[in-house]
């Protein structure tokens, strides 16, 4: 058996490896002083990914400022509020463990009737962030219900104990407390969020284009990458550039969160 | 002495616009996925009742004749990702074994912060790696997808196990070997068949991702309908349909897809709530 487990962590490695590899031989080929800030020539078979920057960083940042308010006041709701009817509470807890997992390409077909053709804004970075903020809120709300639930009771029995409000524990309490593990659920939801694809594509659409604003259409660098390798002929070499920026941007949010993890645990 | 009193008058009261701000908006996220499921159910409905019903159980789906037969749509997703499964978890269940029991602590952590990073990737990145290792030579087909889709949920099925692995309380370890049974003996008889209901949902919650994952099957998987008959057939899963289909439908075609998408949620997240299910069953090991 030891045998066995062994092998599989060789064959697993070894494939994990080798596309590690190909990816950064690939990759550099296209890396060139100021790739990350230079525009797109040649439908993505040359330049740089500047446009795609920028898209990614607006659809993203929307995103979370449309998903966290959502998620923390679900998560307040069903940790401070629903705690009286603990039945309840537990299905709702269970709900969002539920609703992490439907896949993003539902969302993304719903973004696309609803905003896209609902309220008419086509592909857009608006519709693209407002559908990615529906696939990212549970996920946010199921990290954040965890990190309420960790803050120890005492505390909070001890500042009611003092005649202060539930509300002003809730904010000078509790979440102080939790803010790492807070932290740790949106980091977490700009993981997911630089990886989504299906979700985008439904809604914010394809361009090479800087964003001129947030009703025009933008690709994110995932998005971005997928189009070449799949829509543009001749275009995998960028596409291994793409997927090798997203390997790094991966890497940095994984030792971050891990960092964070760790703060979290102490 | 000088004991500076809180604001007391401030922070007894509690603020009702503030508490009501804050339900608002945990309502509105809260609500977010039912409300996904519930436009759905209606933008589909209509399938049914413009007598369609029949075609949707129907064994083709040909969108320029009208017909969404959805069950070939529904067995390329099974098959895709029950095979992807069937791989995954063998080697997944191998390696976190190996990581945890087999090996020495730094070999330990570079293997966790692997399965880490790899679990964070775009699944998109592992279809331009099929792209361009697979399909040349298995071509645009069932096989190709199926790589693609295991080593897109290997991680996350190893990362899960590897958390339930660290909730193996460590007293049973130590007794089992204290009683002079062989390490290889504590690890199968005593970790694993503790853990098993843990382990199962990590595959169940692997599955769902699988299930509902989209482009990077599309990418490689050559989206031609039908059951599939052999791996190295084209297929073609409910996610594809959805991908290479969404921008043109409309009418009934349009209805069809929201039903399709439906399936996809119904699958995935029955795949969970089984997966949450056996989870609770160890929930006090």
């Amino acid at each position: 058996m030891r045998i066995a487990c062994f092998l599989s962590t060789a064959i697993v490695l070894t494939f994990f490896l080798a596309m590690g590899i190909d990816l950064i031989v690939q990759g550099m080929s296209g890396f060139h002083l100021g790739y990350f800030f230079g525009p797109v020539l040649d439908s993505g078979r040359a330049g740089g990914i500047g446009p795609v920057i920028q898209s990614t960083f607006l659809i993203v940042f929307l995103a979370i400022m449309f998903a966290t308010p959502m998620s923390l006041g679900g998560a307040i709701l069903s940790v401070e509020i629903l705690a009286k009817y603990p039945r309840l509470s537990h299905f709702v807890r269970r709900t969002f463990d539920v609703m992490v997992s439907v896949p993003s390409i539902a969302v993304g077909l719903v973004g696309w009737s609803l905003f896209c053709q609902g309220l008419n804004l086509g592909f857009s970075i608006l519709a693209g962030s407002m559908t990615l903020a529906l696939m990212l809120a549970p996920i946010m709300t199921a990290a954040f219900i965890g990190g309420l639930d960790a803050v120890s009771k005492s505390i909070r029995r001890e500042s009611l104990a003092l005649g202060v409000s539930r509300w002003h524990t809730l904010w000078l309490q509790v979440i102080p407390a939790a803010w790492p593990a807070l932290l740790a659920g949106v980091m977490l939801a700009l993981g997911r969020a630089t990886a989504e694809t299906a979700a985008l594509i439904l809604t914010s659409g394809i361009s090479i284009h800087p964003p001129e604003g947030i009703l025009d259409p933008g690709a994110t660098l995932a998005v971005h990458m997928y189009y070449l390798a799949r829509n543009v002929p001749g275009g995998e070499p960028m596409a291994y550039s793409a997927a090798l920026a997203l390997l790094l941007i991966n890497i940095v949010l994984y030792f971050l969160l891990s960092r964070l993890g760790r703060i979290v645990s102490t | 002495m000088d004991v500076p009193l809180p604001d007391s008058r401030n922070r007894t009261r509690e603020p009702v616009w503030g508490w009501i701000i804050t339900a608002v908006a945990g309502i509105s996220g809260m609500l977010a996925v039912p409300i996904i499921v519930l436009y759905l159910f209606l933008s589909g409905a209509g399938l049914f009742m413009e007598n369609q019903a029949w075609t949707f159980f129907s064994l083709e789906w040909r969108p320029g004749d009208e017909v969404f037969g959805i069950l070939p749509l529904v067995a390329g997703t099974l098959t895709t990702a029950f095979l992807a499964l069937l791989l995954a978890v063998p080697l997944g269940l191998g390696t976190v074994l190996h990581l945890h029991f087999f090996s020495g602590p730094r070999i330990q952590r570079m293997g966790e912060a692997a399965l880490g990073i790899l679990g964070g990737t775009p699944s998109v990145v592992f279809g331009l790696f099929g792209t361009v290792w697979l399909v040349p030579r298995l071509g645009p087909s069932l096989a190709s997808g199926m790589l693609v889709l295991t080593a897109m949920i290997l991680p996350t099925f190893a990362l899960l196990a590897l958390a339930a692995l660290r909730q193996i309380p460590k007293d049973l370890l130590t007794a089992g070997t204290g009683l002079g049974v062989s390490r290889e003996q504590v690890v199968w008889h005593l970790a694993v068949k503790t853990i098993w209901p843990l382990l199962a949902a990590a595959a169940t919650l692997a599955l769902a991702r699988g299930l509902g994952e989209a482009l990077a099957v599309e990418m490689v998987c050559g989206n031609v309908s039908g059951i599939p008959s052999s791996l190295l057939q084209p297929v073609r899963t409910l996610t594809t349909t959805l991908v290479q289909e969404f921008e043109y439908a409309r009418g009934v075609h349009n209805q069809a897809l929201h039903m399709v998408a439906l399936t996809v949620v119904l699958l995935a997240a029955s795949a969970s709530t089984f997966a949450f299910r056996l989870h609770a069953r160890k929930a006090d090991l």
